[in-house]
């Protein structure tokens, strides 16, 4: 059970990975915002060391990575929540 | 000139790959080390270069993937050899994590810098060339 349950995070994260990556892919240098480059970069840092490092750096790395994306990403939730999320 | 500001950024991620590698890669190995870098480096170099499509990334992930490892450690050692007073105490190690980062990161530009060594090269030992 232990093992289709690694099977599984692996499988999730690469997915996970390949998901940053291609967002990043769409980021323009001197366009795209340099803050939602450097949340996705900690978000995919952290998946990737979930995935590459061994469990105590690895969980460290993902909840690092995490806790990154939201604090890089705060400041448009100073006074609410931000423009262009309204149903 | 000024100096946009997600290249300190840059610049403090490689200073703290020296300082925090050696460390890391005796609790993980090698080579988890060097994977590890490998992604950093490749998310930076997706940034740098213009929208592509999923093919050419792929492309980019894998060809970067199999020289960063296969040419980390040997590059390092050269490095080491060559410039021993860039290597701190400890040895090749400490280059492992900052040039497994460089190799995907400046992946677009190694044929334009090497062009320019190059013909740098063929200048001071040939003269003349373009003034």
């Amino acid at each position: 059970m232990t093992a289709v349950v690694d099977a599984l995070a692996v499988v999730l994260g690469l997915v996970a990975l390949w998901s940053v990556l291609c967002r990043i892919n769409h980021m323009q240098r001197g366009v795209t915002d340099p803050v939602v480059f450097w949340q996705h970069f900690a978000l995919g840092l952290g998946v990737a060391g979930l995935l590459v490092l061994p469990p105590p750096w690895g969980r460290l790395a993902l909840v690092a990575g995490l806790m990154a994306f939201l604090l890089a990403g705060g400041y448009r939730w100073r006074h609410g929540a931000p423009e262009g999320i309204k149903r | 000139m000024t100096v946009p500001a997600h290249d300190f950024v840059a610049v403090a991620v490689a200073v703290a790959a020296v300082l925090i590698g050696p460390q890391l890669a005796e609790a993980v190995g090698t080579y988890a080390v060097i994977l590890f870098a490998w992604i950093g480096g490749a998310m930076v170099g997706c940034y740098r270069r213009q929208p592509e499509s999923r093919r050419r990334v792929l492309l980019f992930l894998a060809s970067s993937l199999v020289v960063t490892m296969g040419l980390t450690v040997t590059l390092a050692s050269i490095v080491a050899g060559v410039v021993p007073s860039w290597v701190p105490a400890g040895g090749a190690k400490h280059l492992f994590f900052p040039i497994a980062v460089a190799i995907p990161m400046f992946w677009h530009d190694w044929p334009e810098w090497g062009r320019t060594a190059i013909q740098a090269i063929v200048r001071r030992r040939f003269g003349g060339g373009e003034q």
